[in-house]
Formats: C-alpha cells, structure tokens, sequence
C-alpha cells in the first residue's frame, strides 16, 4: 500500500499511535509524530511510498512531538525531533516540523550509515547514466539538481550519493528537494508543474521551499545505477556555462574531501572511491544559467 | 531492555531473533551504544546468516564507526606519546583507551569519543604546556567560569583537542573530584599502575580500573550510556574472576570507594546476572548505604540503565533525581548552590 492510498486522517491517527514505517532508499524509517501538518506535507511529498509493514525491522525510529506545557503550546509552540531517546537538535518552530524532519533523518543517515561510502551530492540518472555532482553548500546543488529531474532526468537524491562497497552501485535516496530563497522562483518559471510544498520563512538557510520527488523516482527507489559521469557544478551569477575536463587525482582528491565519511570508512573507502573515479568522467562545471547548465549536462550524457 | 540484556548475557541467542525482536534490539543498543560489541558477537559465533540484512547493515554500519573511533584514539594516544617522550613520570590511560591499548575484553566493539589520561597532581601543569605547545588547545567556546571550575574544582584539566583531529583528550590528577565526598588518594593508583609493554603509558591495575569504572558510573550525572560502563565491569571481573574478587573489597576501602563499588556490583548482579563469590559478595554487601537510599538508588539505577519500554527510554524525572544525587555528592552544600545558579542563568539566558 502506498501513502497516498490512506486518508491523511487515517494516517495522521496512526502517526500518533504505531508510527508509519516506510523506507527511504535502502533505509527503513519508522516516523511517529502527533503534528498534524507534518503529516500532510510528509503525504504530499512523498504519496509514492510504498508503507512497510507494522513488525518490519526499521532502522531509524524517529518522532517528531510538540513540546509538551499548555504555556509552550500556545506561546512559541515548538517541535522536538529524537531518535530512542537521542534529543540531538534544539527545538524548531512547530511549523517547521517538516523542515525539522527532513534534516533530522539526513543527520542520522548521514552520522551513522557508514556501511556505504556517502558522498555529499546529488545523484541522477538518464538511460542508464549515474551522474554525480557534488558539492558544498550554496553552489546551486539543489536547483541544478531539480532542474535536471525535471527534464527527464531520475531523481536518486539531492543530498547524498550512496555507493554500495560491494559493487559500486549508486543506490537511491529520494527525498524531497529543499530550494532555497532565489531557486523557489527559478524552479516554480522553470518547471511550472514541479509540486512544491509550503515555503518555511527564516530557517537557517533562509526561506525553504521543499519540491515533492518526482513519481518515477519513488517508484524506482530499489533500482540501483551504474556511476558514470561526475561533475562539480557551481553557480556564478552571470557566468558563461562552461564544462572543462577534470584530471582524476583532482577528481579524487575533492571528491574525498566531500564525503560524508571517506576516513570513517577506512579501507573500504578508498577502495570505493578509487573504483569510482577509475570507471567515471571527471569534470567541472561553472554556470549562472540553470537551462544552459542542464543542456550541457544533456549533451555530456548522449556523447557516451 | 530484557532483549539487549539477553543477547549481551547468551549472545548465541542473536541468531534466533525475530524480526520485530529485531526492531527492539536496533533501538535499546543504540540507545546504550553497544551496537558494535554485538557485531563483534555475531561475527565471533559465526551468527552472520542468521541475521536479517536490515539489521545486519546496521550493525555493520556501527562496527565501521567503532573501528574508525578506536583507530582515532589509537592515533592520538601515538601522537601524545610522541610529544612526551622526554617526560619520566607515570602516564596512565584510563576507560575506553585503557581497553584498546591494554587489549582488554571490554575493547571489543566499544566505541569512545575521547581520551583520559592520569598524571601526578604535580605534573600537571608540565603535560599541559608541553601538549599546548605541540598543537593541542583548549576548546574556544569554554566560559572563564568553566575554565576556573575546572582548574580550581575538578580532578582534570580544561579538555583540548589537536585541531587537525578533534579528538578529545581530557587530562586527569584524580579520578573524583576534590570537592567530593568520595575521596580517593591519587598516588596508591599511581603506586599500582602497570606499565605497558613497549609503551609510554601504564594503565590501572585490575581492581583499580574495575574501581574506576564504577566511581565514574556513579558520580556521572545522569548514568547515562551507564549500560556500556556495566558491560565493560562484567568483562574485567571476568578474567581471573576468583583471584580479582577477592581481593577487590579490600582495595575498595584502602582507596575509599566503597559505595561506588556497592552500587556496580549491586547492578552488575540485578541487571547482568554477574556471578559474585558468595564471601567476596559478604564484604561488599557491608558497604551499603542506609535502607531507604539504597532501595531508591536501585530504582533509579535499574531505570535508567535498563529501560523496558523503548518507546521511554529516556525517563526525566529518574534523571532528575540522580541529577541532584550526582551533585550532592560532589561538592558541599553551599559551593552546589552557587554553581547551580550560574548554571541555571547560563542556560536561562541562551534560551531566551
């Protein structure tokens, strides 16, 4: 059964009670919450998702609560995200509860699901074609990244590039695309019919507009690719798109820089990104056009 | 917790789990942080195919993060041995460390996130600089009321870190602090240490780092991640078990840790099922407070180390209690008073 197939009473009442088990990517997640709106926005983004069953192992127990006090709930009324009884956040806003969510599991995953090697990217896929493009925060990341999904484009994550020790696939992770402050209106002009969520004002990342992953990419979440291409976008206000080849050692050296968990994963690590770049192209790419940006990227992936 | 008890106790009974078993066991160990130890376990016993992938990845995932925290504190133990070469004094490591450098049981799987070290009162100062000197420094953030506090109240120093790591190193003259009602003479423990092999360092003797574990477990402030310290006494008592008991009731009153070694083997017992000799049992069975405190402190104590329910594994009220506990034993009465108030606006202004 998928989430959307509940009624989101149905589902907001056993949120509060059992908890929804679900998996994102390779990570079975069970969320429990009594916030009404976290619910209807989690629906929203993510109606795809097949529900797993009620006595299936998960891996990350999250809630999410209003923080109890009848002076809290109506003065400053604030949402408390703990994992078995890890409280490792201050509390958010109530209405950032989404927000709260999203980041709150990408934390967990991305402290501790060190029996993969995580790359600080985000991940997608045409015909076959894993592309990488990681980076750090505030090099348009995230839009590049929505534009392309919408443009044919799979959606394996926005955040992180997981590859598998065993056999070097990429496996999916797709999560809402959080757009920050200027890329909500880049996305909305360019993808008009892109489903984005509520707009959360004064996060610490500015204003944050989350865009729903699109179906084909929840869908598929199990299907893993093949790497093959790996580009460091970066935005430049007004800059010349520009793709230009990257030496492998460089590629190396930056990539290790960008995990997640190169060191923690020691051997295996290396072992995986040594594979990774071996068997992928390297390059960089400067642009201050998102359309420009995913056409060349396009036309990267069909020289192949 | 009964699962997580069951499986550390018999852990030929992590191949026979169910999946919602399962379920529990991923939230109890991660909550006590013995996730890697139960690996170790798995892979030992050779229980690997019995166990389903989605707990598996878990655990693999912990054992990763253990090894890399064990090679880290393996590292910064070479490199601060490197720096005090020159030095002629005892160095011991303490906890966590003290495992994995001595070879211990308890190393096993055990995660740590820093480094004790004890040195003599009187080199104190010494170590610091020479450490500061080669790249260590205190972290930035520390208040001067917590620097003085530590300087003037506490058994160690300000903690530091290399910034090119970031692994803690907190740097000990005593294992309890001046200010407490437990008192313990520092130099019997540096007396008693043993050197390791091709080292600069020695860690406690058996009795001592037994006697250590538990003071520290029960002048912490809220017990917590107290299940982990617990395994870690349950495995020490075990090497050389009938030789180690007997002689510990004694080097608990020499050293003045009589209560803290009443309190570990009273949980050891309840929680671990942890086989005592009986006259051994006798000895440390005198050390125990008055009635009404010590049927409280079991509560407490079986509360907060081995919860039931994983849906409340954090209990604040318990906390709470063994919170004021921790303190009233720490310092006297109108030192607590003052300390606590600076804690309180401190925390009162960063929220408001």
């Amino acid at each position: 059964m998928k989430l959307s197939d509940i009624s989101l009473k149905e589902l907001s009442i056993k949120a509060k009670k059992e908890g929804i088990r679900f998996k994102t990517g390779p990570f079975p997640v069970r969320l429990k919450t009594d916030i009404p709106t976290l619910i209807e926005t989690f629906r929203s983004m993510y109606g795809q998702t097949l529900l797993l069953g009620d006595h299936e192992i998960s891996q990350f127990h999250i809630s999410i609560t209003q923080k109890p006090g009848l002076l809290r709930r109506w003065l400053k009324p604030q949402a408390i995200f703990s994992i078995d009884g890890i409280k490792p956040f201050e509390p958010y806003p109530l209405s950032h509860a989404f927000p709260l969510f999203e980041w709150g599991l990408n934390w967990c995953i991305g402290t501790t699901a060190h029996n993969n090697l995580m790359l600080h990217s985000a991940v997608v896929e045409k015909n076959g074609i894993g592309l990488i493009l990681p980076a750090m925060p505030g090099s348009g990341k995230s839009t590049l990244c929505a534009g392309l999904t919408n443009r044919g484009w799979r959606l394996l994550s926005d955040e992180f590039g997981i590859i598998r020790h065993s056999d070097g696939q990429l496996l999916p992770i797709p999560r809402a695309v959080p757009l920050k402050n200027n890329s909500i209106d880049i996305i909305r002009r360019y993808a008009p019919k892109a489903i984005l969520g509520p707009i959360y004002e004064g996060t610490r990342k500015g204003d944050v507009s989350h865009m729903a992953p699109p179906p084909n990419s929840l869908e598929n979440q199990e299907q893993t690719v093949t790497p093959k291409i790996i580009v460091f976008p970066k935005y430049q206000n007004g800059a010349k798109t520009h793709l230009t080849p990257l030496t492998k050692s460089a590629a190396f050296t930056r990539l290790t820089n960008n995990a997640f968990n190169y060191q923690i994963t020691m051997e295996k690590g290396f072992q995986s990104m040594a594979r990774l770049i071996e068997s992928s192209q390297c390059y960089n790419l400067i642009s201050g056009d998102l359309d420009e940006a995913v056409m060349t990227l396009q036309e990267l992936s069909e020289q192949k | 917790m009964s699962l997580l008890i069951d499986v550390i106790t018999q852990p030929q009974k992590l191949g026979k789990l169910s999946t919602e078993e399962w379920d529990q066991l991923i939230r109890f160990s991660r909550y006590a942080k013995v996730t890697a130890s139960l690996h170790e376990q798995i892979e030992k016993l050779g229980l690997k195919k019995h166990i389903p992938q989605n707990a598996l990845n878990f655990l693999e995932a912990e054992q990763a993060r253990s090894q890399f925290m064990q090679l880290q504190a393996t590292r910064e133990l070479h490199e601060i041995e490197q720096t005090l070469k020159t030095t002629d004094y005892p160095i011991i490591v303490l906890k966590g460390a003290a495992y994995i450098a001595g070879k211990l049981p308890p190393a096993s799987g055990r995660r740590l996130s820093d480094i004790d070290l004890m040195v003599p009162k009187k080199h104190l100062s010494e170590i610091e600089q020479k450490l500061l000197e080669a790249g260590w420094a205190t972290k930035d953030d520390l208040s001067d009321y917590d620097q003085n506090y530590y300087r003037k109240w506490s058994h160690e120093i300000p903690p530091i870190h290399h910034p090119l790591r970031c692994f803690e190193v907190d740097i000990h003259h005593n294992i309890s602090p001046p200010t407490s009602s437990i008192k313990t003479n520092a130099g019997l423990l540096i007396e008693a240490a043993t050197p390791l092999a091709n080292s600069r360092f020695s860690i406690l003797c058996p009795h001592d780092m037994f006697l250590h574990s538990a003071t520290h477990l029960f002048m912490n402030d809220e017990l917590r991640g107290g299940l982990r310290d617990l395994m870690d006494m349950h495995l020490l008592s075990a090497v050389n078990s009938t030789e180690f008991w007997s002689g510990l009731p004694e080097r608990a009153k020499q050293l003045g840790l009589e209560r803290p070694l009443y309190y570990a083997v009273s949980a050891l017992r309840d929680i671990l099922n942890t086989q005592v000799p009986d006259n051994a049992l006798e000895s440390i069975n005198q050390f125990s407070p008055n009635r009404l405190s010590e049927q409280l402190m079991k509560r407490l104590i079986n509360r907060q180390l081995a919860p039931s329910n994983p849906e409340q594994l954090q209990a604040p009220f318990t906390e709470l209690l063994l919170f004021i506990r921790s303190h009233w034993i720490r310092m006297p009465p109108k030192m607590l008073l003052k300390h606590l108030t600076y804690k309180w606006w401190k925390n009162f202004n960063s929220q408001n």
